[in-house]
C-alpha cells in the first residue's frame, strides 16, 4: 500500500490586493480559484503523487501550496496557476531517513561524517513535472474576444472563458461560469487557439526562470 | 551562545552598529492609492494604503478628523515553518494597533474629516524586525498615496546581547531573550512616536541602546527620502514636466 497526499492548495486574497477586498470577510474569488487550481493540478496529472511517498504504507510528504495575491488586476486564475507551477518546479524534496523507532529524520551531509542511517530517498530531488498545464482567460464581448483581461475589463464584461491546455496541447479544462454572451463553438475554438499560443510563451518563460535559478 | 565574536562580529557577519541592507520600492500594488515594498535584510514587507475614502461603517465616522485603520498579517510561508493562523492572533492584533497608533501620530487627520484611511501590511518574509519594516513600508505607502503627514515616521530596533548594544536585530538575535528596543521617530521634528522594549535593561544602558536605534532610524529616514525623491523625479519625467 502506498500513502501519498494531494497537496493542500490555498489561494489567499488579503485586503492589500484590491480596494474591493475588505478585512474580516474573505474575497468571494478566493475559494473559487482555490478549487479551480486544485481540480486543474489533480486532473492534469502533472505530478506523480507516488514521488511524495517516503515509505510505502507508512509515511509520505504533505505538500502545502499557499498562493498570495498581492495585486488583483484580472485573470487571477491564470496568474495563480503559473505561480503554482513555478513553485512546484522549484520544489526540492529533502533527503530523509527512518530511524529505529520508525520516525522520519532529515539527513544532513554538511558535516561530512558518515551517515548513521541510509536515506530513504537518495538525494534532494525535484518533482518530475510532465505535461504542465497553462491557462488563458478570455472575455467574450459582442464579436470580440479579449484575451488576458484586466480587473476593470472583467468588472464591465461578464462573460469569461478560461481554457487550460497542457504542453502537449491536450485540453485539461474549460470553464465558462454563466454570463449573458452565449459562446459558440467557433468562439471556444478561437479561445483554445489563443491559449495554445500562450502555452508556448509561458513554457519558454518558465524554462528561462528555472534555468536562471540553477547555479 | 555567543552572539558577538571576540573579533566584534555578529552571527551574520555584521558589526554591532551595522544595519542590514535595506531596499525599498514604491508603487508595488497598482490598485492601491499608495503602496511600497520594504526590505531589511531577509525581512520583506509589502504595504498598501487605500484612502482617503468614504467610511465603510457610518457609526465609526468622525466629523472632525479621518479614521485610520490598519491590518497586519503574515503570509503562511513567511517563517521557516508554515503558519497555521497568519492573522487574527494576539500578536498580529497588537502589531496592527502599534502601527495604527504610530501612523496616526504623523498623519494630519484633521485635514481629512469624515473619511477613512486603510493601511494594510503583509509580511512576505520574516527574519526579525518585522514591526520596524512594517512602519517603514507604511510610511512610504502613505507618502505614495499623497496623505498629508507632519513628517516621515521611521523605525528601527536595537538590542543588548553579550554586553554589547546591537543595531537592527535579526530573528536569531531577537529570539535570544535579551532586551529588544523598537523605536519609531519623526526625524525632522526629532520626536519619538514609538518606543517598545522587552526584558530588563539598566537605564544607563538603555540610553546607549536608544541612541543606537535613533541613529538607525535617521539612516533609514535618509534612505526613504532618497527613494521618494527618485520616485518623484520619475513621475515628473513620465508626465513630461
Amino acid at each position: 500500500m502506498l500513502i501519498f497526499v494531494i497537496s493542500a492548495i490555498d489561494f489567499h486574497m488579503p485586503p492589500i490586493c484590491s480596494p474591493i477586498v475588505r478585512p474580516g470577510r474573505p474575497a468571494e474569488a478566493s475559494p473559487m480559484v482555490s478549487k479551480q487550481l486544485s481540480n486543474t493540478i489533480s486532473s492534469s496529472r502533472m505530478t506523480d503523487l507516488k514521488e511524495l511517498s517516503l515509505v510505502s504504507g507508512k509515511a509520505a510528504w504533505m505538500a502545502y501550496l499557499d498562493i498570495y495575491c498581492l495585486d488583483a488586476d484580472g485573470a487571477l486564475f491564470d496568474a495563480a496557476l503559473l505561480s503554482a507551477i513555478a513553485a512546484l518546479s522549484h520544489l526540492q524534496i529533502p533527503s530523509i531517513a527512518m530511524n529505529d523507532d520508525g520516525k522520519i529524520v532529515l539527513v544532513s551531509d554538511e558535516d561530512g561524517q558518515k551517515r548513521a542511517q541510509e536515506p530513504v530517498n537518495k538525494e534532494k530531488r525535484k518533482l518530475t513535472l510532465r505535461s504542465i498545464p497553462f491557462s488563458l482567460t478570455c472575455i467574450l464581448h459582442k464579436n470580440y474576444i479579449l484575451a488576458d483581461p484586466t480587473a476593470e475589463e472583467e468588472s464591465i464584461m461578464e462573460t469569461h472563458v478560461t481554457v487550460v491546455l497542457d504542453t502537449s496541447g491536450q485540453l485539461i479544462s474549460l470553464y465558462k461560469p454563466g454570463g449573458p454572451v452565449l459562446a459558440y463553438t467557433s468562439a471556444i475554438q478561437d479561445c483554445a487557439a489563443l491559449t495554445r499560443q500562450r502555452v508556448k510563451e509561458l513554457n519558454n518563460f518558465l524554462d528561462k526562470a528555472n534555468s536562471a535559478m540553477e547555479v | 551562545m555567543e552572539y558577538v565574536s571576540p573579533e566584534g562580529l555578529r552571527l551574520d557577519g555584521r558589526r554591532p552598529m551595522e544595519m542590514r541592507q535595506i531596499r525599498a520600492e514604491i508603487g508595488a500594488v497598482s490598485k492601491a492609492d499608495g503602496s511600497a515594498i520594504f526590505e531589511m535584510g531577509n525581512t520583506k514587507v509589502i504595504a498598501a494604503v487605500y484612502g482617503p475614502r468614504e467610511v465603510q461603517n457610518r457609526n465609526q465616522q468622525i466629523s472632525s478628523h479621518a479614521l485610520v485603520r490598519c491590518e497586519y498579517s503574515m503570509a503562511n510561508f513567511s517563517t521557516g515553518d508554515r503558519m497555521r493562523k497568519p492573522k487574527g492572533d494576539r500578536r498580529s492584533t497588537e502589531i496592527s494597533l502599534v502601527i495604527r497608533q504610530t501612523m496616526e501620530a504623523c498623519i494630519l487627520t484633521h485635514l481629512l474629516p469624515r473619511s477613512q484611511i486603510d493601511i494594510y501590511v503583509q509580511v512576505l518574509q520574516a527574519d526579525g524586525g518585522t514591526r520596524s519594516a512594517c512602519i517603514n513600508a507604511a510610511t512610504l505607502a502613505l507618502a505614495d498615496a499623497g496623505i498629508p503627514m507632519r513628517d516621515l515616521v521611521t523605525s528601527c530596533s536595537a538590542g543588548y546581547l553579550n554586553s554589547t548594544p546591537l543595531l537592527d536585530l535579526n530573528y536569531v538575535e531577537d529570539s535570544a531573550g535579551g532586551p529588544d528596543v523598537t523605536l519609531g521617530i519623526l526625524p525632522k521634528l526629532d520626536k519619538v512616536t514609538l518606543l517598545q522594549m522587552d526584558s530588563k535593561l539598566p537605564i544607563d544602558i538603555l540610553e546607549n541602546v536608544m541612541q543606537l536605534a535613533i541613529e538607525g532610524c535617521k539612516a533609514i529616514a535618509n534612505y526613504i527620502r532618497e527613494v521618494l525623491l527618485e520616485n518623484t523625479k520619475q513621475l515628473e519625467y513620465r508626465r513630461g514636466v
